[in-house]
């Protein structure tokens, strides 16, 4: 008996808690599944055609980076997300920023109101399977599946936190009553429990159930407002439980993410199909 | 003296066409044979094989080459194989090709044994392929591969503790799938 033969033999003994007869079976058996050899010549084929695609790449003269490939990245990261997504983040802010011009206070109720939507959305979009540069990007690199939704998740938080961060600063800047804080939090939070909950059912049940049910606990938020106390997520700053709804989504939202990973590692496991 | 991947990834990713080929005719037929025993087919294995070369060479031009090349180039060949799968392509393709063709003969063999050689290749292919995906690519790259558990987790992304588990499933699968039909082809001859 080989070397190697001996080694993989021990290791199903000890992997598998087989006995050696057993073991040196289960060897056998799968020392039968032969893979049948490489056309002849497809290595120096291969080698040949890898060596011109390296003289493509590697002969393109190297330049410095001008404004122009920032703007060009900048583009690209914005066409990221469809058209749609940013018009409708461009409505909630204007609405947001009419709404406390005319009202006159930094009422933040009405663009809270509208995050889990754009939230949603944006969660659903980062799930959408797509090609092109980011399908290339997460192939090519050593992440797992369940690594790149994630990663596309954070992005979509990320980007709308960038709105938040944008809708804050235009309100400050304005000089309306508001707190920086606030108003930051008052639209990440939603987003953050409406995003969570989104991914986590989009993966448990698809897409459909997941915007019935963004649609279904932002409209009992809405609907029910103030009965709900601390569970009231969307709370104005104004409000005596503002702080605890804040802490309440943020645990909701932790739990809803960590539900969502268990469920992508355990999708990622069931989608690889078999032969049977 | 033998550079070893590493140094031989790093001049590649510079641009050297003589390092890259090296690795190629190392690792060429080894990514063909796991790709071909993770889909069982040839014709995807042959192709995929390729796109993993591609995008190894691309993804040296464009970033840094990594510190452990082999585990990273099976990462890539198995990625391909889940987009594939993810793709849907593997549904036109010949997924289970279960031939006789690649069992060796020689030519003092008596036809008896050399049948009975092919019906065991099928029923290690079936059992094989019938595993659910993460526990047969575990399975492919510790038996056939020869990697080790800290390699697999490597390449699967998953904890050392996690590839030990599944190991463990996966063997244990086989051998009572490889029993019961051992049991079944002995109740068939009888």
């Amino acid at each position: 008996m080989s070397e190697r033969d001996k080694n993989i033999e021990n290791a199903i003994c000890d992997d598998a808690g087989l006995s050696k007869s057993e073991a040196a079976y289960i060897k056998d058996c799968l020392n039968a599944y032969t893979a049948p050899g490489l056309p002849e010549g497809s290595t120096a084929n291969l080698a040949a055609a890898i060596g011109q695609h390296m003289d493509e790449l590697y002969n393109v003269p190297h330049r410095r980076v001008s404004i122009g490939d920032i703007l060009s990245a900048v583009a690209a990261q914005i066409r990221f997300y469809n058209a749609y997504i940013w018009i409708a983040a461009l409505v909630i802010l204007l609405a947001g920023a009419v709404w406390t011009y005319n009202t006159g206070t930094a009422s933040v109720n009405i663009m809270v109101a509208m995050v889990p939507w754009l939230g949603s959305t944006l969660t659903l979009y980062a799930m959408y399977q797509r090609r092109g540069v980011w399908g290339e990007l997460e192939r090519i690199s050593t992440v797992s599946s369940e690594v790149a939704v994630m990663g596309r998740w954070v992005i979509a938080i990320g980007l709308d936190a960038a709105a938040a961060l944008a809708a804050t600063l235009l309100s400050v800047g304005m000089g309306w009553e508001s707190s920086f804080a606030a108003l930051t939090l008052s639209w990440l939070i939603p987003l953050l429990v409406s995003a969570a909950l989104s991914l986590a059912v989009t993966l448990r049940f698809g897409i459909s159930a997941a915007l019935i049910a963004s649609i279904a606990v932002w409209s009992v938020q809405l609907a029910a407002g103030q009965r709900l106390k601390a569970f009231y997520l969307i709370a104005p700053p104004g409000d005596s439980y503002w702080a605890a709804s804040r802490w309440v989504g943020l645990v909701l939202a932790a739990a809803l993410t960590a539900w969502a990973c268990f469920m992508l590692r355990r999708a990622d496991r069931e989608d690889t199909p078999s032969c049977e | 003296m033998d550079l070893n991947d590493e140094q031989l990834a790093a001049a590649a990713s510079r641009g050297d066409k003589a390092a890259m080929e090296v690795l190629i005719y190392r690792y060429h037929n080894s990514i063909y044979r796991y790709i071909y025993r993770l889909t069982a087919s040839e014709s995807s294995a042959q192709d995929l094989a390729q796109e993993t070369f591609l995008h190894a060479i691309q993804a040296l031009h464009d970033g840094k080459p990594p510190r452990s090349f082999r585990p990273w180039l099976y990462t890539i060949a198995s990625n391909l194989c889940r987009d594939m799968w993810r793709s849907g392509r593997y549904l036109h393709e010949e997924a289970c090709d279960i031939s006789d063709m690649d069992v060796p003969c020689d030519n003092d063999g008596a036809i008896v044994d050399l049948l009975e050689r092919q019906q065991l290749r099928r029923r290690v292919i079936e059992a094989v392929t019938s595993l659910p995906m993460d526990v047969r690519q575990p399975v492919v790259l510790h038996f056939y591969e020869d990697m080790k558990v800290k390699d697999i987790a490597a390449v699967m992304d998953i904890p050392e503790g996690t590839v030990k588990s599944r190991l463990h499933r996966a063997y244990k699968l086989l051998k009572g799938r490889l029993s019961n039909d051992e049991g079944s082809a002995g109740d068939e001859r009888a």
